[in-house]
């Protein structure tokens, strides 16, 4: 699988139009400074010959270097992540809790009006472009409320110390609970818009799905028995009907970085995303190219990732 | 007989449960007496639709939110049909424990067993340890022949018999005073069906419980059954001790019922069915609801419910036993 | 191996139909009206348009007024025009970015389908690789390549979207291929294209005119998010995603009906073309229905 991607990626990119040479150096270079930029770019080499070296780069961990800042792509992706990480963290997170809860008492109270504004919610929220939501929630919140601000991670000033790159938890740990604070507030905004976006697929699927089992014999004998209906819902409906929605929940993770990247340009938010589009508009090819291979390579591993949790969930998976 | 005189822990006085669909209401069960004693088993017998598994469910209010119940339902002499949700949880369970028809489908497949019971154990004694519920299951899992070890086991890698002994035993794990057995044999091959019966029946004895024995089969209520009540159409059409219900059959239903039973008489190979098929029953028809399919019909039956007579030990619900008709 | 993706107007239609349950009947007629609501938008342009959309015509950052309905934005431009053309640019691209997806998945599927064998593997593996690629991504990276332009934008949303495309073809045709009809039709000597072309494609087609409904709402929102990206279509000309990118400096001067006016227009573009290709799906593809 990661294989056709690391092809296909390549093949992409070469094959469209566009000269990667002539977009850097600019139209009206020297014969010579082209010919010679192509050669150190290694451009000049039978196509065979280029797709080994890029595979033997990707699996060394080279993906090239940026003609921007001529600092290796893997360096400056590196340094971007944890961002990207944290915020899509905490919006699959937030995406989680409303979906999960929501969908569950929705699914409960049928047709009540809770259940009606989850799916009136769900339908709205879904529509929304994520960059749009994004930017009302800043009119909102930063420019009129002005409780939180509009862009960006962090302020200037902040004690802690940065080890792991996921501010939240280097504040925590260094015990810097002002800084903690400030973290969170840069954080909320653009993990909520992702997060609402995101989690109008979690109600839906949640309360169908819940709504389905919940019309079961088992849930049945499980009010015969006289239990509680928190436990009813959650212990016996929501586990049942969570099954099948994990599988698809992951799926949904890819969607989430593209979301990310939209969510990152609206917040500036230093992430990988807001990397990638910058990139873009400077041209530059390696950084571009190296970028795209690591969305791949992080969609695959999330994708292992949820397969392994898939099993521990469903006992059903593992005998 | 001890039987009869035993004191009453379940008793339906004109007994309605109307329960509601998209624009109407089914009037699913539609009156009916019915009294049930200490260690006694009674079975309601009946085809679908005819409301017996709404009365089941409607012991321990199981039905959608939206159903009505009418008149008395008396559970341990407590009316639980104004009830609200709080207080059935403390009656299920614990008072009427219930089996379901399905095993694959009434047993959450993917909670261990152990912690079934612990959270049903838990909800009744809020104080018990794990431990504590480890070794009640123990005991109970024994009973219904399943080795204690497996408690730790998911219910998707049970039989289908198996599980239909672990819903048992859930059933029973509080010692209730009447079990509800909705259909507890269809999904089952015969050879398991004959076990779970025994299971049931030896239980009973040694809890001294009485059960309520759903089925749509007679040939399951055979053995068990101290008496038995043939529903239809949501109305109760004969109601007697076992042997007077297969011997002496008075309702024209419980004939046909009977006659229908597919058996291995070399004499007797045609196999008899009912024509037609059931009454609606959102807008009943104002007389004897099995009128139109009966054989045996008189121009009253259209036109008036038949009364219920006391007769033979039993009650029948048919204008043919009625002193001043014409009767056979 | 790649699992099936939701298209995005397909879950707003599934949302759309659990809120307003049947009476789909209703949902397409809806989902059309706003349709073609939008399409003479796009069309009558210059008519319905007050004002000419790249021309400075007000003040900057004017508020909705008698004289310009949506306010104008940082450049004293005339929102309402704006949005109006806008539709132009949506339209276009989403409409020509799944015509050219089309062209090129459903030839490949039917071919790939037909034909099996080793084509057909190498294909699937192509487009399933593709497929699982988050779509915008994708888009962007080959926007990226190609540059600004309606022709490039609808070729980098053509490229997104045509193993979608690729894949309802394909698995339809294997599905039908050993279908009698077209044993029969072998048996009477037709030749392949003929029976691809008579048999099997008009068979498959229903699914794809649901595809294709779907996948323009879809294609919209990937526009508007490449545009507002900056990858999108080259200024002044009005483009939705694009003026939510000048967007952001609305944010701080509190000038609302910049942000708010051009989102509209994609949610509702986007909302109109979803409900109309559910309501479509539901009349091609009938499904037992609960009564609600």
């Amino acid at each position: 699988m990661i294989f056709i991607l690391l092809v296909v990626i390549f093949f992409l990119l070469r094959i469209i139009p566009g000269d990667p040479v002539l977009a850097i150096l600019g139209g009206k270079a020297p014969l010579e400074v082209i010919e010679q930029k192509r050669h150190e770019m290694g451009l000049d080499k039978p196509i065979i010959v280029q797709f080994f070296d890029y595979l033997k780069d990707v699996f060394t961990g080279d993906l090239g270097t940026s003609t921007l800042t001529n600092r290796p792509v893997i360096e400056e992706l590196k340094d971007r992540f944890p961002a990207t990480l944290e915020l899509t963290i905490f919006a699959f997170i937030i995406a989680l809790l409303i979906g999960l809860f929501w969908g569950a008492e929705s699914a409960w109270r049928k047709d009540e009006p809770l259940d009606i504004g989850a799916r009136v919610y769900s339908v709205l929220l879904y529509s929304v472009p994520v960059f749009w939501f994004g930017l009302i929630l800043q009119l909102i919140f930063a420019s009129y409320l002005r409780w939180l601000p509009v862009g960006g991670r962090i302020p200037a000033v902040t004690s802690f110390k940065v080890r792991t790159g996921l501010y939240v938890l280097d504040a925590i740990m260094s015990g810097d609970w002002k800084g903690l604070l400030e973290v969170l507030r840069y954080l909320a905004l653009p993990s909520i818009t992702l997060g609402m976006v995101t989690s109008s697929i979690f109600l839906r699927m949640v309360r169908n799905n819940t709504v389905l089992i919940l019309s079961k014999d088992l849930v049945k004998a499980a009010r015969a028995r006289g239990l509680k209906k928190r436990v009813v819902l959650y212990g016996h409906a929501v586990k049942n009907a969570f099954v099948p929605i994990f599988t698809i929940i992951g799926m949904e993770f890819a969607s989430l970085l593209a979301g990310a990247i939209l969510t990152e340009t609206t917040f500036s938010w230093p992430g990988i995303g807001s990397y990638l589009v910058m990139k873009i508009r400077y041209r530059d090819f390696p950084a571009i190219q190296g970028t795209i291979i690591f969305f791949g390579l992080f969609i695959v591993v999330i994708s292992i990732i949820i397969d392994i949790v898939n099993a521990l969930v469903d006992p059903r998976v593992r005998y | 007989m001890t039987k009869n005189e035993g004191e009453v822990v379940l008793k339906a006085e004109n007994l309605k449960i109307h329960y509601k669909t998209k624009k109407s209401y089914v009037k699913a069960v539609d009156g009916i007496d019915l009294t049930l004693r200490k260690g006694e088993t009674i079975g309601i017998v009946g085809e679908s639709g005819c409301g017996k598994s709404t009365f089941g469910q409607g012991i321990l209010k199981l039905l959608p939110q939206k159903t009505k119940y009418y008149g008395k339902l008396l559970v341990r002499d407590v009316d639980v049909t104004p009830l609200r949700e709080n207080d059935m949880r403390k009656v299920r369970g614990k008072v009427v424990g219930m089996i379901f028809q399905d095993p694959m489908t009434s047993l959450n497949p993917i909670t261990k067993v152990e912690k079934l019971f612990y959270e049903t154990l838990k909800e009744h004694n809020p104080g018990i340890s794990f431990n504590e519920s480890r070794e009640v299951t123990a005991q109970i899992l024994q009973k219904v022949g399943i080795e204690p070890r497996r408690m730790r086991e998911y219910p998707f890698q049970f039989s289908g018999g198996m599980r239909q002994r672990v819903m048992i035993a859930l059933a029973l794990v509080l010692n209730p005073d009447i079990i509800v057995a909705d259909e507890p044999t269809t999904s089952l091959d015969v050879i398991v069906q004959a076990q779970i019966l025994n299971l049931l029946d030896e239980l009973r004895q040694s809890y001294n419980a009485s059960i309520i024995l759903i089925t749509h089969d007679l040939g399951v209520v055979a053995e068990m059954a101290d008496r038995i009540a043939v529903m239809y159409a949501g109305h109760i059409v004969e109601q007697n001790g076992k042997e007077k219900i297969y011997y002496e059959p008075k309702h024209p239903y419980t004939k046909l019922l009977l006659k229908s039973i597919p058996n291995t008489n070399p004499k007797d190979l045609e196999l008899t069915f009912i024509p037609g098929s059931p009454p609606s029953l959102v807008n009943p028809p104002i007389g004897c609801r099995f009128a139109s399919r009966c054989p045996y019909k008189m121009s009253i039956c259209d036109e008036k419910e038949p009364a219920v007579v006391e007769i033979d030990g039993g009650m029948v619900k048919c204008w043919l036993y009625t002193q001043g008709s014409d009767k056979q | 191996m790649a699992r099936d993706k939701k298209f995005v107007s397909e879950r707003i239609g599934d949302f759309a139909r659990d809120l307003f349950g049947s009476g789909t009947g209703r949902l397409t007629l809806i989902g059309s009206f706003i349709m073609i609501f939008y399409v003479i938008l796009a069309i009558f342009a210059p008519y319905i348009a007050p004002y000419d959309p790249i021309e400075r015509v007000g003040l900057s950052l004017e508020p909705p007024s008698k004289d310009f309905w949506f306010g104008t934005d940082n450049l004293g431009r005339d929102i309402l025009s704006r949005v109006i053309y806008g539709s132009r640019i949506a339209l276009s691209i989403s409409f020509l970015g799944v015509a050219v997806a089309f062209i090129i998945g459903v030839p490949l599927g039917l071919i790939s389908g037909y034909v099996g064998g080793w084509l057909d593997r190498v294909l699937t593996l192509i487009m399933d690789a593709m497929y699982v690629f988050p779509g915008l991504i994708l888009a962007i990276a080959i926007a990226a390549v190609l540059g600004p332009g309606i022709v490039n934008i609808s070729i980098s949303i053509a490229v997104v979207y045509a193993p979608t495309y690729f894949r309802v073809i394909r698995n339809q045709v294997a599905a039908v291929k050993d279908e009698m009809y077209v044993e029969a039709a072998k048996a009477l000597g037709a030749k392949r294209w003929e029976i691809i072309l008579k048999y099997i494609f008009p068979n498959v087609l229903p699914s794809v005119v649901v595809v294709l409904s779907m996948n323009l709402a879809d294609a919209l929102m990937t526009e508007a998010g490449l545009s507002f990206l900056g990858l999108g279509i080259a200024p002044p000309t009005p483009d939705w995603g694009f003026d939510l990118n000048s967007g952001q400096r609305f944010v701080l001067s509190r000038a609302w009906w910049g942000i708010v006016f051009p989102g509209l227009a994609i949610v509702f573009a986007a909302l109109g073309f979803s409900i109309f290709s559910e309501g479509i799906n539901e009349l091609l593809n009938p499904t037992i229905r609960e009564r609600r």
